[in-house]
C-alpha cells in the first residue's frame, strides 16, 4: 500500500472522530445537492407529464386576443379553421365555472371545461380510472379524479350543476366518467368536463370557444405558421404555436433549476469551507510530524500527497454516506409530498452534479491546507508548533475585511446599470461581504479579549488570568471557528430579518372593505345592481376587474422577465373605489389624480411600476389594445394600495389570466371597457351597512352570496392568510438555516477537539498543579464562548447586512419596496437588538454543545497521557 | 582526506519575539570522517541552531557548510531533500516517531519515501531492529514504547539508509541513566558497523565522554575544544568544559 494511503489511514483509525465529522459535512453537502436534483429532477418529470397531458397533440392553438376578461373566439371561427387544408383537426373548448352540489351537501364551484368529447380525446387524451367519455348527451358529465375525491362522487351518481349559482338554473346530471388527474396540483385544478351544450349563450357574449386546438398537416415551422394565420385572422385572436406554452412551462422550471442550483452552490461552500477549517487544524495540529517528514527526507509534493490521501478518504467517505442519505432523504420527501411530485425521479447528471460538488468542496477545501503544507519546513519538527501570531497580520486581516464591506458598498453605488449593478452583487458582493465579516473575527476576538476574559471568568468561575491570552494565543484558530459557526448563523438572521422585513413592510390597511367578493364569472354591471336592491345589508360595493395588458416594445427588466413581461390593468369605478380602499399617493396630488383618472385617459401607477421603471406623473404609458393598436395612458398618480394587492392575489387570480405580472396600473372601467373590451367585473368589495356591521349579519350575507356563486372573504380572514402565508415561508426557509448551524457545528467540534488535543500538555500541567476536571472543563467552555460570541455577534450583522441589500434589491430591481427590519427607527433598533442577542445565543450554545465532549474527554484523560502529549 | 564536515564563517539569527538574536556569529568547525564529535555549550550558546544548520533542517545568512562531500548552499531545494533523505540521519531528543506507524514503518519510511523499499531494505531493518535489540517491538506504535526504545527505533530510522553523517540533538535528554548507557552502546556499535561520523549536540558532559572529541561553543562562536580521551575522570572533563564555556 503507497505509505501516502497507509498514513491517512492510520490517523482515520487512530482519531476516527474528527474525519467522520468531517465526511459528515462533505455528506450533508452532497445529500442537499442529491435532494434538491432529485426534487428538481422529480418536478420536471411531474411538470412535462402533466404539461403533455395538459395540452395534449395540438401544435397550434387560437384564442381570444387581450379583450379583458371571459372572453372567447367567436364560434364560427372554428368551422373557417376546419376547411383549411392544412388543418388536419380543429376542436374548440369552452371554459368557465359551474357549481356542483351532491345531494345533502353543500355546493361547490369548480373549473368546467366544454368539450366535443369525440374530437377532444384525438387532441386531449384523456385516461378515464372508471367510466367513459360522455356521448354528448346534455345530461351527462365526467370529473377528474379531483373533483370526484372532493365530492366523494362515483360513475353512475347524480349531480346538480349550473353556471349561476341560482338554484332555479339547477339541472340534474349524471356522472359516467371519472378521468385520471392530468396533473400535479401546482399546475391543475380539479376540473370537471362537460357537454358545450351545457354553457350557456349569453346576451352580452356570443357563445364561442377559449381555445381552439389545431393538428396540421404538412407544416413542419409552427412559430411561422402561427404568425401568419394571426396576421390572416387579425388582431381579435392571438396565434400561438403549442410550443410556446411549454416553453413557458420550460422556462419556470428553468427558473427552479437556477434556484436549486444556487442552493447546491452555497451548499457546497459551506461543505468547502469545513472541510477546510477541518484540514487546515490537522495540518496545524499534525505540522511537527510534517516537519520530521520534512527531516527523514520528505518532499513538499510528497506531503501534499499525504495530504491528498487524507482527503480522498473523506471525500469517498463522504460521498458514500452523502449519496446514501440524500437518496433516502429525497425519496422519503417525495413520497410524502404527491401534490407536488408524480413519481420519484433522480438523473445521472443530477447525481453526477451532487458527487462532483462534493469532490469540488473537498478540493477546495483543501486549498488552503496544501498551501500551509507547502510552508512546512524541516525546522517544524524542533520548533514550537504554536507561533504567537503577528499583530500585524491581524490587522492586515482586519483591514482587508473592511475593504472587501467597502467594495461591496462601492460597487452597489458606483455601478450605474441596474442590471449590472444586481448581477455584480449576485456574484461578487456576497462572497464579499461574508468574507469581509469573517476577516474580522479575529481582530473582535483580541480586542475583545481583555474584558471578555474578565466578564466570562467571573461568571464562569476561572480566574481571568488563565483566560487572558487564550485567545490571541491561536487567532486564526479561534477564527476558522467563528467562520464556521458564522455561516449557519448568518444564513439563519438573514431568513429570520428578511422575513421581518417583509412583515413588517406588509400592513394591513386601515381603510378596507367588510367583504372581499370574487365570482369565477363575469359580473355584468346590472348584476351589481341586483345585489345591491337584494341586499339592503350591502352599503357600498365597488366592482373592479384586474386583467393582463400588453406594452408594445418591453424593454428588459429583470424583475419583468420572471414575469413575462406582462403587466396588470386593475379596471376601478373611480367614484367608489377610492373610498373603500386604502390609496396612498406617492406622487401626484389626490384630487386632481381622482378627478383625471375619471375624465378616462388616465391611470394611477404603482409604487413598484414607479420604482421599476422611474415613470411618474404626467409621463405616458402606452399598452395594446383589443384590436393590437396602441394607446396611450398618462400617469396621474403614483399609489401604493396594499388593499388592491391583496385582494387581488388572495384569490389567485393569476391563474385565471395564466399570466403573472409584476406590476399594476389602476385604470377606469370605463376605459378598459372601450379599450380593452371589458364585459364585466369577477372582484367586487362591499361595505355593510352600520347597524348590520355584525359577524351575524356578515356571515348571513356571505351565504347567500355564496349561493349566488360568489366566493368571499373577510377583512379578518384575508389579514391572518397572508400573515400566516409569509411566516410559513420564513419558518420552512428557518428549517433550512438550522441545517446549515447543524453542519457548522461539526466543523465547530472538529476543530475544539484540535484544540484540546494540542493542549494535552497544558491540561497536564494544570491537573498536576491542582486543577480540577470540571475547572477544565469550564475552561475550555469559557473560551468558545468568546468565539462563541464574536462569531453571534459578527454572523448576525452580516445577516442584517444581507437582508439590508436585500430590501435595496427590492427597491430597484424587483420594484417592491421593503422597510428594513421595521418602518420605524426605534423599531429597527429593537429588531437588530434582538437579531444580535439571538444570534449569540445560539452560536454561544452551538459552542457550548460542540465543546462538551471534547472537552469532558480532555478533562478524564489520564494526566500522564496528558503530560506525554503535544509538549510543544 | 575529505572531511565529513566542514563549517566555514557560519552566521544564523532569528527573530526572538519582538528581539533579533544572533545565534551563530561566524563559526569554523572541520569533523572527519569516522569521527564522534560532542557539541557542548551553555543554553543559547548557538549549539543545536549550529546541528540544524549541517543537517540541511534550515538556511545559514552566511557562510558555508559542506557536509559528505555536499556544498550544502550550491543545493536547491530539491536536492537538499534528496540530501536529507540520503545522506545524514538526525536524531532528536524527542524522538520524532510517527504515532501512527509501527516501529519496523517507522524505520522503513525513510526508503519509502525514497521509493525504493525492497526485501533487501526489510532484512536491513530486521538486521538494525536486532542490533538495536528491539526485534520483538516491531510490530508496536511508539505509544507503546518505553522512552528508550523508541530512541532505538530513531537509530535505526537514521541509520535505514547507511548515512554517512549521523546528527544527533541531545539524543539522551529523555532517557533515564540506565537507557541512556544503552543507548550509546547500541549507538557506537551501529555506527561502526556502518563507518558514520556522528555530530551530537548536548550539555551533559556524561553523554560528550562517549565522543572523540569536544567542541564547545560560546555567544554562538567555538570558544574552545579537546580530546575526550585526555580526560579519564568524568569530573575532570566536566571542568576543564566549565572553564572553555563559562
Amino acid at each position: 500500500m503507497p505509505i501516502a494511503l497507509r498514513l491517512a489511514l492510520r490517523q482515520w483509525f487512530n482519531r476516527p472522530l474528527r474525519p467522520i465529522l468531517c465526511s459528515i459535512a462533505i455528506a450533508a453537502a452532497v445529500a442537499l445537492i442529491i435532494c434538491v436534483g432529485a426534487g428538481f429532477d422529480s418536478l420536471r418529470y411531474s411538470l412535462n407529464t402533466a404539461i403533455g397531458q395538459l395540452l395534449g397533440v395540438a401544435e397550434v392553438h387560437v384564442r381570444a386576443s387581450q379583450k379583458g376578461t371571459d372572453t372567447r373566439v367567436p364560434a364560427a371561427m372554428l368551422e373557417t379553421l376546419r376547411h383549411r387544408p392544412e388543418v388536419e383537426m380543429a376542436n374548440g373548448r369552452v371554459q368557465g365555472f359551474a357549481r356542483l352540489t351532491k345531494e345533502g351537501e353543500e355546493p361547490r364551484w369548480f373549473q368546467t371545461v366544454g368539450i366535443d368529447p369525440v374530437m377532444d380525446e384525438k387532441l386531449r387524451p384523456k385516461g378515464y380510472t372508471s367510466g367513459h367519455a360522455f356521448s354528448g348527451k346534455a345530461d351527462e358529465i365526467t370529473l377528474d379524479s379531483g373533483v370526484a375525491d372532493i365530492l366523494s362522487l362515483r360513475v353512475g351518481d347524480r349531480v346538480l350543476f349550473n353556471f349561476d349559482g341560482t338554484d332555479a338554473t339547477n339541472r340534474s346530471v349524471t356522472i359516467v366518467g371519472i378521468v385520471a388527474r392530468p396533473a400535479i396540483d401546482l399546475i391543475s385544478k380539479p376540473t370537471v368536463y362537460a357537454p358545450q351544450t351545457l354553457f350557456p349563450g349569453d346576451a352580452q357574449m356570443p357563445l364561442g370557444y377559449n381555445v381552439i386546438d389545431l393538428k396540421l398537416r404538412n407544416v413542419e415551422d409552427f412559430d411561422t405558421y402561427s404568425t401568419n394565420l394571426g396576421k390572416e385572422l387579425g388582431p381579435a385572436v392571438m396565434v400561438s404555436p403549442g410550443t410556446t406554452s411549454k416553453a413557458r412551462m420550460g422556462n419556470e422550471s428553468h427558473m427552479i433549476q437556477m434556484g436549486l442550483t444556487l442552493l447546491s452552490v452555497v451548499s457546497g461552500i459551506c461543505a468547502a469551507l469545513i472541510i477546510g477549517t477541518t484540514l487546515s487544524v490537522g495540518v496545524q495540529e499534525r505540522i511537527r510530524q510534517f516537519g520530521q517528514l520534512r527531516c527523514i527526507g520528505a518532499s513538499r509534493s510528497q506531503l501534499v500527497t499525504f495530504l491528498a490521501a487524507d482527503a480522498l478518504l473523506l471525500m469517498i467517505g463522504g460521498l458514500i454516506m452523502g449519496v446514501a442519505l440524500g437518496l433516502g432523504l429525497s425519496s422519503l420527501a417525495i413520497h410524502f409530498l404527491p401534490q407536488f411530485f408524480l413519481a420519484y425521479k433522480i438523473s445521472a447528471s443530477s447525481l453526477g452534479i451532487a458527487l462532483a460538488n462534493g469532490c469540488l468542496a473537498t478540493l477546495v477545501g483543501t486549498l488552503v491546507p496544501i498551501w500551509q503544507l507547502t510552508r512546512v519546513t524541516p525546522m517544524a519538527a524542533v520548533t514550537t508548533t504554536a507561533h504567537r501570531a503577528r499583530s500585524k497580520r491581524l490587522w492586515l486581516a482586519a483591514v482587508l475585511g473592511l475593504s472587501c464591506l467597502a467594495i461591496q458598498a462601492a460597487l452597489w453605488a458606483l455601478i450605474p446599470s441596474r442590471e449590472v449593478r444586481f448581477l455584480s452583487y449576485t456574484t461578487v458582493g456576497i462572497p464579499l461581504i461574508f468574507i469581509g465579516y469573517t476577516l474580522l473575527g479575529p481582530m473582535c476576538l483580541i480586542a475583545l479579549e481583555k474584558h471578555g476574559a474578565t466578564i466570562i471568568g467571573l461568571l464562569m468561575g476561572i480566574k481571568p488570568s488563565l483566560l487572558r491570552n487564550a485567545w490571541s494565543r491561536t487567532p486564526w484558530r479561534a477564527g476558522a471557528m467563528i467562520a464556521a459557526l458564522m455561516i449557519g448563523v448568518t444564513l439563519f438572521t438573514t431568513v429570520r430579518a428578511r422575513g421581518e422585513s417583509i412583515l413588517k413592510s406588509w400592513s394591513f390597511p386601515a381603510k378596507f372593505p367588510d367583504l372581499v367578493l370574487f365570482s369565477p364569472t363575469s359580473v355584468s354591471a346590472k348584476r351589481i345592481d341586483l345585489i345591491r336592491k337584494d341586499h339592503p345589508e350591502a352599503a357600498e360595493i365597488s366592482g373592479l376587474a384586474a386583467f393582463p395588458v400588453k406594452m408594445p416594445n418591453s424593454a428588459f427588466r429583470v424583475g419583468e422577465v420572471l414575469a413575462n413581461g406582462s403587466t396588470n390593468f386593475v379596471a376601478v369605478d373611480p367614484q367608489s373605489f377610492p373610498t373603500m380602499v386604502e390609496m396612498d399617493f406617492i406622487q401626484g396630488d389626490r384630487q386632481s389624480a381622482l378627478r383625471k383618472l375619471a375624465e378616462g385617459g388616465h391611470i394611477l401607477i404603482s409604487k413598484e411600476f414607479y420604482n421599476a421603471r422611474g415613470l411618474g406623473v404626467g409621463d405616458k404609458l402606452t399598452f395594446l389594445d383589443h384590436e393590437g393598436k396602441t394607446v396611450d395612458f398618462t400617469i396621474a398618480g403614483v399609489v401604493t394600495s396594499n388593499g388592491m394587492d391583496m385582494a387581488k392575489n388572495y384569490f389567485d387570480l393569476r391563474s385565471t389570466f395564466q399570466e403573472a405580472a409584476i406590476s399594476s396600473v389602476l385604470g377606469t372601467l370605463d376605459d378598459a371597457r372601450k379599450h380593452f373590451q371589458l364585459n364585466g367585473v369577477n372582484l367586487m368589495l362591499l361595505n355593510l351597512n352600520p347597524q348590520a356591521a355584525n359577524a351575524a349579519a356578515s356571515n348571513k350575507l356571505r351565504e347567500d352570496l355564496q349561493q349566488e356563486g360568489f366566493q368571499s372573504a373577510s377583512s379578518v380572514e384575508m389579514k391572518t392568510g397572508i400573515r400566516d402565508l409569509i411566516q410559513h415561508v420564513v419558518d420552512i426557509l428557518s428549517i433550512i438555516s438550522v441545517g446549515g448551524l447543524c453542519v457548522a457545528s461539526l466543523g465547530v467540534a472538529n476543530m475544539v477537539i484540535a484544540s484540546v488535543h494540542a493542549r494535552r500538555f497544558e491540561f497536564g500541567v494544570l491537573r498536576a498543579i491542582g486543577a480540577g476536571r470540571w475547572q477544565l472543563i469550564r475552561l475550555v467552555l469559557a473560551e468558545v464562548t468568546l468565539i462563541g460570541l464574536v462569531a453571534g455577534i459578527l454572523g448576525a450583522l452580516a445577516g442584517l447586512h444581507f437582508t439590508f441589500m436585500g430590501t435595496l434589491v427590492d427597491r430597484t430591481m424587483v420594484g417592491f419596496p421593503t422597510k428594513f427590519l421595521s418602518p420605524t427607527w426605534p423599531g429597527r433598533l429593537v429588531a437588530i437588538r434582538d437579531s444580535l442577542f439571538v444570534a449569540a445565543a445560539i452560536t454561544i450554545l452551538l459552542a457550548w454543545l460542540a465543546s462538551l465532549l471534547p472537552a469532558i474527554k480532555g478533562a478524564y484523560a489520564a494526566q500522564r497521557t496528558l503530560l506525554a502529549g503535544g509538549r510543544a | 582526506m575529505e572531511p565529513a564536515v566542514k563549517v566555514t564563517h557560519l552566521k544564523k539569527s532569528y527573530r526572538q519575539g519582538e528581539r533579533q538574536v544572533q545565534a551563530l556569529r561566524g563559526v569554523e568547525l572541520t569533523i572527519a570522517r569516522g569521527e564522534f564529535v560532542a557539541i557542548m555549550g551553555a543554553s543559547g550558546s548557538g549549539k543545536s541552531t549550529l546541528l540544524h544548520l549541517c543537517a540541511a533542517l534550515d538556511r545559514p545568512d552566511e557562510g558555508s557548510i559542506e557536509v559528505a562531500g555536499q556544498k550544502l548552499e550550491t543545493l536547491s531545494e530539491r536536492q537538499l531533500t534528496q540530501f536529507r533523505r540520503r545522506r545524514i540521519g538526525v536524531i532528536f531528543q524527542q524522538f520524532n516517531l510517527i504515532p501512527t506507524l509501527t516501529a519496523f514503518e517507522n524505520i522503513a519510511l525513510p526508503v519509502q519515501l525514497d521509493g525504493s523499499f525492497n526485501a533487501q531494505h526489510s532484512a536491513r531493518i530486521g538486521e538494525l531492529l536486532r542490533i538495536l535489540k528491539i526485534d520483538h517491538r516491531a510490530d508496536h506504535r511508539p505509544d507503546a514504547l518505553s522512552g528508550g526504545e523508541q530512541q532505538r527505533v530513531a537509530i535505526a530510522r537514521a541509520l535505514i539508509m547507511e548515512p554517512p553523517v549521523l546528527f544527533a540533538d541531545e539524543p539522551t535528554g529523555n532517557l533515564d541513566s540506565n537507557s541512556a548507557n544503552q543507548f550509546w552502546t547500541l549507538l557506537e556499535d551501529a555506527a561502526r558497523a556502518f563507518d558514520t561520523t556522528i555530530v551530537m549536540v548536548t550539555h551533559e558532559p556524561t553523554a560528550a565522554r562517549h565522543a572523540d572529541r569536544v567542541v564547545v561553543l560560546r555567544d554562538g562562536q567555538v570558544s574552545g575544544e579537546f580530546a575526550v580521551q585526555d580526560f579519564d575522570d568524568p569530573g575532570a572533563l566536566a571542568a576543564h568544559y566549565q572553564t572553555i564555556a563559562t
